[in-house]
Formats: C-alpha cells, sequence, structure tokens
C-alpha cells in the first residue's frame, strides 16, 4: 500500500473541494433524473470520488485520460488539472458538464453524448464510452501516438472490475507491455459488474493481480483514500513517463448508488452499504484535513461552495442553454474532406491512358499508395499481423518495414480489437495510422472498436475530435480457403455511421484511392480483394489522389447498367464483352469504387440513360450492399426504370471450400451474363 | 363475387357505344358510383358509372371498341384473387359483336404481324415499366391507346417511342404542306361526321321566310329589365314550341316505317362547343315561360361546354332551332337533325324598309329558314307552319311576359 507522505494542507484542501463537487454533482444528476429533467442513461460515481480525484491529481497538464461510463468524476478532475494555459473555470467546467448530461447544446458534447459519452478531447480527456473495456486499448494507441510523436504525454485509462473480465482487456495490457507503452490502468474495482460480484466473476481475487500476464506492475490501492490513490497514481505516471511501461493500479472502491437508476440494488445487503459508507472518502479526508489543522469553516465551506456551484450549473443547463437543433442532426459526423495535392484522378487518368504508361500489380499499386504517404506524412504509420518480415499476407507491405523501421511498420500480436482500438486511440492523438485486418473475415473481432467507438467518437464527442485512420483489409472468395476467409462483409461496415467503406477494382483505383483515405480525417474501411492483387493495370508513377465517393464507369453502354464494386467489377466487364458480342447488348458497367460515401447521382446517371439495371455483389444476398444499392436505384431513378431492377450477389451459404461449390456460391460470369438477358427481354 | 360491367343504354336510339377512355385500370378498387369509363354514343359522351363497388378484374373491350348494349365490357369482384365467372369472360371476349372502331382497325391492319393485340384481350396482361408511363404523362397518352398498337406483356419506354414515331410519321405522310396539321376524326367529331353524312341521305326541302320583330324587340327591351338573360333564341323557341303542340304533322319524328308525333315539344338547340357541336334539348318547352325557358337554356349551354351533358338532357327532341344570327349570317339552310322531321334556321336581325299603308316605315325583321324532310311532310304544310311561327313572332301574346 502506498503511504501518504503529503503535501501541502492547501492542496489536499483542493482536493477535498474537487470530491464534494463530484459528489454534489452527482447528487444533482440523480435528483433530476429523479425529476425526469434528465433523459436516459447516467451512472453516477458517489463513493468513487477519491479514486478520480487521486490519479487527476498525479497528472501533468498535457497527459490524457479515457473514461467509462461511470465517467462524470473523471471529467470533473480532469478538468481540474491545471493546464498550461488558463487554469479551466470551475464553475464553467461544471456547467458544460451538467449541460451535457442534461443534452442541452452547451454540453462538452452539444448534447450528442450525455452522461455516458462525456469527453473533453481539448481538455485531456479522450471520453466515456457506453462499452464496457472499450476505451482500453484506445489509451493504448494515444499512448502510442505520445510515444512516436515524442509528446510526453501519459494516459490513464479507467475501467470497472467488468472490464477485467473482456478479451479486449488482455489484448491492451498485453499490447501496451510489449510495446513499453506510457500508459496507466486504473481499475475502479467497486465489486460489482452490474450485479455480479468482482468475487464471482474472477478467478483471482484482485484484479492487479492480473499485471503478473503482462509482466507490469500490478498495484492495490484503497480506493476510498485519496491521498492512497495519488501516491499509486503517481508512482505508476513518473514510471510511464520515464518509458518504463505501463502499470495496473487496481483501486478498491464502492459506488454509492446502483448501477443505474433503474438498479434496486438486490445483489448487496444493506449492511454492506452500511460499512463502505462509514469509510466515505469524503469524511475519511475531512478528519485528516482537521487533524492536520485546517479549520471546521474552510472544510465546511468546501460543500457549500459545491452546493453553490451545482445550483447555478442546474440552472445554466436547464433554463439558460438551447436543446440542439435537430436541423444540426448530421453536423459534425464525418471531419470534411479536403484535398492536400497532388494530380487530380483525371489528370492522373491522362498518363494512364498513355500507352507507354507503366503496369503494375494491385498489391504494388498499394504498396506505392503506401509508401509515397508514409514518405509524406511522418505521422503515417502501419500495424497488423505480419506486415513486417512477412510483408502482409498478401504481401502488400513487402519492403516498408525495411523502408521505414519498425517503430512505424509495427508488427502486432493476434489481437484484432486492440489493434484497431489502438488504431482509433491513436488517430484520435495526432496520428494516422493505417492498421491491417487479414481478411475481412476477422473484422468482426474488432468490430465494438471501430464500429462503437472509431466510427462514433467524432459525433458522440460534439465533433471534437477526429479519427483519422484507415482499416486495410481484403476479402472475397476464389481461393478454395473456405467459409471464415472468403466472404464480402462489406454490408457490415457501410450500416455503421461515421465509417467510410472504399473497395478499389483496378491498380489505378487503388492508389488514388488509398492515398485519399489515408488523407481523409474519418475513419476508412479499405477492402481489397484477395483475387485482384495479381492484376496488373497502368499506373502512372508520381502522386494522384481519387477523391472518396466518385464512382467511375468502367464501360459505357446503352441498353443496361450493371452497378458493381471490387472484383465483380472485372465479371461484369467480362460479361459485357460476351453480351456485346453474342447478343449486341451495350452495357454499361459502373464502378461505385467507394461504398460510402455513395455516389447516388452516378448511379441515378446511369439508370436515366439505360432504363436497366443489374446489381452486381459479391457480399451475401440477405441484407448485402446489393440490396442499399437496389434502394438506392429505387429512390434515384424509380421512373426512369423499364424493368425491376435484379441482384446478382452470393447465395446465402458459408463459402464452401471445394471448387464447384464455391463457384456455386458467388457470381460468375454466366450468372451475370443471365440476369443481363432477363432484363433485356 | 363478380359483378357484370355491362354497356349500359344510354339514350333511347342508343344500340352500341364507343369505349373512349377507362377511368380505372385493372386491379384497381373501384367504388359504387366511381367515374369507370367513357362511353361515346350518337349523340355524346357519357361518363359512366359503376353500379356495383369491387376490384377492376378485367376489362374485355379496350378503347375504341364498339359494344352493342347489354354486352359485358367489364368484370368487378370482391377480391383480387377470386375467380371471375370464366364462361362469361370468354363468350364475352370472343363475341363478334365487339368490333373495334374505324381507326382502330386500321391499327390492326398495319400491325397484324404482331399478333394479340391489345384490343383484343384485357389491358391486365400488360405491365407498364415506371419509365413507360413516366413517358406516358409527358406526352399525354393513354395506356390504352398505345397499348392498341402493343403486343408484348412489358410496355417500356422504347414501346410508347415507337408509338410515338409511328404517330408522327402518320401525320407526316398524310400531310403535304409545312404546317399542315391532321386531326384524327374521332370522338364528337365522329358522330358529328356520321349523323350529318346520314342526314345529308335524305330528301329535304328549305322555305325561307322573314318575319317582323318590331313588337316583339319592343316587349323584349322591356322584358331584359327584369330578366337580363332572355335572348331572342328563347322568344323563338317559346314561338315554336306554342306552334308545334299544335302541329303534330311537324312534332314528329321519322323513324323510317312509321312517323311518330308528340304533343310536347321538346326544342332542341343547336350549340356550337369547343368540342363540336351539340344538341341539347329544352323539354316540355310549351309550358315553359321565357324566363324559364331563358335559364334552361343557359343550364343546357354550361354543361354543353363543359361537355357534361346526360342522355336526358340529349334524348327526345322533336324539332331543333339552329341560330346563326349572332355570328352576322343572314340566312343559311340547316340540315335536318334526324330522326326529327323538321328544323328552323334563324338569321342575323335586319333593317329593312317596308311599304305599309301609311308609307315606308324602317321594320325589323328575322330570317327565318325551315327545313323539313319531305318524307314525313309536303311543302304545303311545311309552309304554314312557318307562316304561323312568323306570325306569332310578329304579335306575341301578352301573356308570355
Amino acid at each position: 500500500m502506498a503511504t501518504t507522505s503529503v503535501t501541502e494542507l492547501g492542496r489536499v484542501l483542493s482536493w477535498y473541494q474537487q470530491m464534494w463537487d463530484i459528489r454534489v454533482f452527482e447528487e444533482t444528476v440523480s435528483d433530476l433524473l429523479g425529476q425526469n429533467l434528465i433523459r436516459g442513461a447516467s451512472h453516477l460515481s458517489a463513493g468513487q470520488e477519491a479514486v478520480a480525484v487521486g490519479v487527476m491529481a498525479a497528472l501533468a497538464p498535457q497527459d490524457l485520460i479515457t473514461s467509462t461510463h461511470r465517467g462524470h468524476g473523471h471529467c470533473y478532475a480532469r478538468g481540474m488539472v491545471p493546464s498550461q494555459q488558463a487554469a479551466k473555470d470551475r464553475q464553467d467546467h461544471l456547467n458544460r458538464m451538467l449541460a451535457e448530461v442534461c443534452g442541452k447544446e452547451t454540453g462538452y458534447c452539444r448534447g450528442r453524448g450525455g452522461s455516458m459519452h462525456i469527453a473533453d478531447v481539448d481538455g485531456g480527456n479522450l471520453g466515456a464510452t457506453g462499452i464496457v473495456g472499450g476505451n482500453l486499448p484506445i489509451a493504448v494507441g494515444a499512448a502510442l501516438a505520445s510515444q512516436l510523436l515524442g509528446k510526453g504525454q501519459v494516459v490513464v485509462s479507467f475501467f470497472g472490475d467488468g472490464a477485467v473480465n473482456e478479451g479486449v482487456f488482455h489484448e491492451s495490457l498485453n499490447l501496451a507491455s510489449i510495446w513499453r507503452l506510457p500508459v496507466v490502468f486504473v481499475c475502479e474495482n467497486n465489486l460489482y459488474a452490474m450485479s455480479v460480484p468482482w468475487s464471482y466473476a474472477s478467478s483471482v481475487p484482485n484484479a492487479a493481480d492480473r499485471a503478473a500476464s503482462y509482466q507490469m506492475p500490478g498495484l492495490i490501492v484503497d480506493g476510498m483514500d485519496v491521498e492512497a490513490v495519488y501516491e499509486a497514481a503517481k508512482q505508476a505516471i513518473d514510471r510511464a513517463r520515464r518509458g518504463e511501461g505501463p502499470s495496473l493500479i487496481e483501486a478498491k472502491t464502492y459506488r454509492w448508488y446502483g448501477h443505474s437508476r433503474s438498479d434496486p440494488r438486490a445483489y448487496r445487503s444493506r449492511e454492506e452499504e452500511r460499512q463502505w459508507k462509514e469509510r466515505d472518502p469524503i469524511i475519511t479526508l475531512r478528519t485528516k484535513l482537521l487533524d492536520r489543522g485546517a479549520t471546521v469553516k474552510d472544510v465546511d465551506q468546501c460543500e457549500q461552495r459545491a452546493r453553490e456551484a451545482l445550483e447555478r450549473a442546474t440552472r445554466f443547463a436547464l433554463y439558460e442553454s438551447p436543446d440542439p437543433a435537430p436541423e444540426d442532426l448530421l453536423a459534425d459526423l464525418y471531419a470534411p474532406s479536403h484535398n492536400d495535392g497532388g494530380l487530380s484522378e483525371s489528370e492522373a487518368r491522362v498518363k494512364a491512358q498513355d500507352p507507354s504508361c507503366r503496369q503494375i500489380a494491385y498489391w504494388q499499386a498499394i504498396n506505392e499508395a503506401l509508401a509515397e504517404e508514409m514518405t509524406q506524412d511522418p505521422t503515417v504509420i502501419l500495424m497488423g499481423e505480419d506486415i513486417g518480415v512477412y510483408g502482409g499476407a498478401y504481401g502488400a507491405t513487402r519492403g516498408l518495414l525495411d523502408r521505414f523501421g519498425p517503430d512505424r511498420v509495427r508488427d502486432t500480436p493476434i489481437s484484432e480489437a486492440a489493434i484497431a482500438g489502438a488504431a482509433v486511440g491513436a488517430a484520435m492523438n495526432g496520428l494516422r495510422p493505417v492498421m491491417e485486418i487479414m481478411y475481412v473475415d476477422f473484422t468482426p473481432l474488432a468490430m465494438d472498436q471501430l464500429a462503437n467507438q472509431g466510427a462514433k467518437n467524432r459525433y458522440m464527442f460534439g465533433g471534437k475530435t477526429k479519427v483519422p485512420m484507415v482499416v486495410r483489409t481484403e476479402g472475397g472468395a476464389g481461393r478454395g480457403i473456405a467459409a471464415q476467409h472468403s466472404q464480402s462483409l462489406e454490408a457490415l461496415w457501410t450500416h455503421f455511421p461515421g465509417l467510410y467503406v472504399v473497395m478499389p477494382s483496378t491498380p489505378f483505383d487503388a492508389k488514388g484511392l488509398l492515398k485519399a483515405a489515408i488523407r481523409d480525417d474519418n475513419p476508412v474501411m479499405f477492402i481489397e480483394h484477395k483475387l485482384l492483387y495479381g492484376v496488373k493495370g497502368p499506373v502512372p508513377e508520381g502522386d494522384y489522389v481519387i477523391p472518396l465517393g466518385v464512382a467511375d464507369v468502367k464501360r459505357e453502354g446503352t441498353d443496361v447498367t450493371v452497378i458493381t464494386y471490387s472484383r465483380m467489377v472485372q465479371k461484369s466487364l467480362e460479361a459485357a464483352e460476351r453480351l456485346q458480342a453474342d447478343d449486341g447488348i451495350s452495357v454499361e458497367v459502373v464502378d461505385l469504387r467507394t461504398l460510402k460515401p455513395l455516389d447516388r447521382k452516378a448511379i441515378r446517371q446511369s439508370v436515366e440513360k439505360t432504363g436497366r439495371c443489374v446489381v452486381v455483389s459479391e457480399g451475401y444476398t440477405t441484407s448485402g450492399f446489393a440490396a442499399e444499392i437496389m434502394a438506392t436505384v429505387i429512390e434515384e431513378a424509380f421512373f426512369a426504370l423499364d424493368r425491376p431492377v435484379v441482384r446478382v450477389a452470393a447465395k446465402d451459404v458459408p463459402v464452401p471450400m471445394a471448387e464447384p461449390l464455391e463457384r456455386a456460391a458467388i457470381p460468375q460470369v454466366s450468372d451475370i451474363v443471365a440476369a443481363i438477358r432477363g432484363v433485356m427481354t | 363475387m363478380n359483378y357484370k360491367v355491362v354497356m349500359p343504354a344510354l339514350g333511347e336510339t342508343m344500340d352500341e357505344g364507343t369505349i373512349v377512355a377507362w377511368h380505372k385500370r385493372p386491379g384497381d378498387w373501384v367504388d359504387k358510383g366511381d367515374v369507370l369509363m367513357e362511353v361515346m354514343t350518337d349523340k355524346a359522351t357519357f361518363e359512366v358509372e359503376a353500379k356495383d363497388s369491387g376490384y377492376l378484374r378485367t376489362i374485355l373491350a379496350g378503347v375504341d371498341n364498339v359494344v352493342p348494349v347489354g354486352e359485358v365490357i367489364a368484370w368487378l369482384a370482391d377480391t383480387m384473387d377470386e375467380p371471375v365467372d370464366e364462361e362469361e369472360v370468354q363468350s364475352a371476349s370472343s363475341h363478334a359483336s365487339f368490333r373495334p372502331s374505324e381507326e382502330s382497325s386500321q391499327a390492326v391492319l398495319a400491325s397484324e404481324s404482331r399478333g394479340n393485340l391489345a384490343d383484343a384481350r384485357a389491358l391486365s396482361a400488360i405491365r407498364v415499366s415506371p419509365r413507360a408511363r413516366r413517358l406516358l404523362n409527358q406526352h399525354g397518352l393513354s395506356l390504352e391507346e398505345v397499348a392498341q398498337q402493343f403486343s408484348g406483356d412489358i410496355l417500356e419506354a422504347s414501346d410508347v417511342e415507337a408509338f410515338l414515331r409511328a404517330r408522327e410519321e402518320r401525320a407526316t405522310e398524310s400531310g403535304h404542306n409545312v404546317g399542315q396539321q391532321t386531326i384524327k376524326v374521332e370522338g364528337l367529331r365522329k358522330i358529328i361526321a356520321d349523323r350529318m353524312t346520314q342526314a345529308a341521305q335524305i330528301p329535304q326541302v328549305t322555305l325561307y321566310a322573314d318575319t317582323s320583330v318590331e313588337t316583339l324587340m319592343g316587349r323584349h327591351r322591356l322584358l331584359k329589365v327584369r330578366y337580363a338573360e332572355i335572348t331572342l333564341s328563347d322568344w323563338i323557341v317559346k314561338a315554336v314550341a306554342t306552334i308545334l303542340v299544335k302541329r303534330p304533322d311537324v312534332n314528329a319524328r321519322y323513324e323510317g316505317t312509321h312517323i311518330e308525333s308528340y304533343q310536347s315539344a321538346n326544342v332542341g338547340l343547336a350549340v356550337d362547343t369547343p368540342h363540336g357541336l351539340m344538341v341539347p334539348v329544352i323539354h316540355h318547352a310549351e309550358t315553359l315561360t321565357l324566363a324559364e325557358i331563358a335559364r334552361e337554356r343557359r343550364r343546357l349551354i354550361e354543361l354543353a361546354q363543359a361537355r357534361r351533358l346526360g342522355s336526358g338532357e340529349l334524348s327526345m327532341g322533336t324539332f331543333t332551332v339552329s341560330n346563326l344570327g349572332n355570328y352576322g349570317i343572314d340566312r343559311f339552310d340547316p340540315i335536318v337533325n334526324v330522326p326529327e322531321v323538321a328544323i328552323l334556321g334563324v338569321g342575323r336581325l335586319k333593317s329593312v324598309v317596308v311599304l305599309k299603308p301609311h308609307g315606308f316605315l324602317v321594320e325589323q325583321q328575322l330570317p327565318l329558314s325551315l327545313t323539313f324532310d319531305h318524307r314525313a311532310l309536303d311543302g304545303g304544310p311545311a309552309a304554314t307552319f312557318l307562316n304561323e311561327v312568323c306570325r306569332l313572332l310578329a304579335e306575341p301574346p301578352e301573356d308570355w311576359v
């Protein structure tokens, strides 16, 4: 246990004030919830104030935290860390916090996040998450950015005892440990993961015991003693700042309220609650302060000041703050696009059409895009499984480790969630990570990190952050590697607001789109196709970008439109050739290239021209992206249609290994030809 | 349950009707009283309302089909999936009495090689693509008219375009000069053409007489102060009706084997409308006052202009008045409105100098021409009739006012 070698009285008195502020804040929220003046869920941290205040007291101004669904205390205390600029105005801080909890435009996240997603990115708080354990790898990524960019930040990640049993906890601690990252993991063990007791849920008595697996210090501290917490945090933070790697602190604590307002606390006894309340961190500290010579007046006015401040904050939040305007619903969902130079697509295309233009393979185009972006932007880093010495499962990163070194071309453990979460955290803290997930079939392992955190953080946090990252992965069938290595799962990823999805079909597109994706300030899912890596095509040398969200007519035609993307572009072009030769049917092939943002105008223009539309996708039929395209055709061009829209998509069956079955499962040229003939007769 | 829709009898002389338009499509729900279709008779075009409610399941007679009164032309049913009476459907659709009207007969000839034509089958068999539908709307075309020249199952934009091209070609072929416009003889125009041709074949004679309307015009001016809507035509109708009830030989219809005389004067008025000539009838005109005649005349004219005359308003005329005086016409020979026996033409009011016992006077005179069917009426009786009308107009009874 840490000892209390303290620190002058005034400082501790300020902690006492902070703890009162948090306590009254939580009481106020509880009161407003009871009156239905706040909607939604608020998880209150009363009882746990000493952890937040003690840890924050050990932070330097530049340091970062990640928070949890029980995050009011973290947010408040992080805001009270003296900053390099002017100290945050305490009243303003409370106002904006309470306004956020009340869903007001004046809140920290402009009412987009509320209690569960309260964040103050500029103030060093990378935000609260509603997913247990969701922020652990994000802290790891933020620490990685700090390390690589020499920012000198330590990142403190708060989480509860429930998170310790999440896989992502283990992935994150491991990754932080092997990379010796400046991160401090703080487990607020309040003994219950909602209702399930720690004693039941864990195989070891202490959360800190788990540190042994990851060869980092595991400190246990009395979470009801702010000075003890401070001492432990200081040790861990100093260690991290010295470059000695991460630590795990377990603060034993207790929450006064239930998990949320609908929790009757049936899983714990009133007697147990009474015992913990006798150790109320505020009362404990009060006694200490009086013992050390603080006057009763000094001490008691802290509570009084807290109550006055919260009264003002309540007035501000409820009566002086506007509601967010519905017309701003979509504001800040995506960071604005920008063009950072390079040749335009049309200029590059002219060069590519020159017969003397070199022909390179799809993988080389990707490799070249990565190398060029890494050269011109030192914040671009790569991470993923087997991307270093191995050069990537399909060779797209070969040679880059030698060129850019292991700091920027980072092999990772097989920890998809941690890779993705770390990319999100790194992106929020100044890097432009390009992470790789070997197969799109594995992306669901990282789904929480990408879909719940990466895609949403900007929006949930009121547009106060951006997540400029690229997830490179590949999909598709055709290699006989069966059901878990052959899927086309783009529909999963187009579903989440906040993500872009790009699926290039040619080397030319792959290079220009990957460069655009890396430069974009939004998370981009960049899905390659395993059977395209060897396909060659003209790619001009040097820098050019293809803007996201612009489709390309790969073949002009007048009779029927085929809308497709990725490898099915090739198959559709083959089908078009055959139909031209055999039937005299003129097929227009529209390559979407970017599924999100979707080029609705290109879809409309082509279907307006032909009046017939066949959609081709390698994804599963049911709820596949083909269905989205069909819906778009109906919305954009219903009255241009001469026939119902038809789709050719993969059968709703796990992709089988045997070749005849695999061929039957995914669209073949003959299927496309038949579908087109179907709408022509 | 199924309900027949039959070709209604829309007038006592109607034997058959031509479907001009369907207001509902197969598959549409039809409420009793909804306008189901438009039928053109020898008199006018009528909007025909549904007598039952149900889904319009099958249309057996397409646009331009000529259907005898009482024949089944469509089926309504309570549901979309219950069978309609197949036997009836088949016997109806194979009925020899259904024949395409003249224009579509030509279409049949022109496109015979295309096989089963829309007029010979239910329109419900044709599905129209959204793109084709947009094109139909843009060009103000009905599915029915395009379907006449279409043999497929799905009507696409290219089919509508082909229809438009063909129509344009036909127009170009028939037009020799730049600016020449081709108007199809159909609808009301067709009725008028047929009726006039029919009328021109009967032996008819026109008699002329001018009558003084000095007295009448004096009264008329006074009367107009109170009844602004009264015109000279109303005086004429009143006078004609008054004489007609005394002259059953003129107040009659020539029905080929017999002549039917009437005791009541149902006076038709030739009305010029944007759609063509129409002849609504003022029934029992002899019983009406001038003001009543004026009101009825105005009502009928408004309906005629709006093409909303009902069959009652167009039927059972016994005599017709055609007044072209307002158009600046001095005098003309009207053609008998068959099967009526006689028609009175009215020319422009004129001022003439006449010799009276006291000397020359300027007098307002109205030129009248009576055309009569010489099969039904001879010159003498016709002349006395015209003379009686003239006298009545010259000295109208005071109690008319």
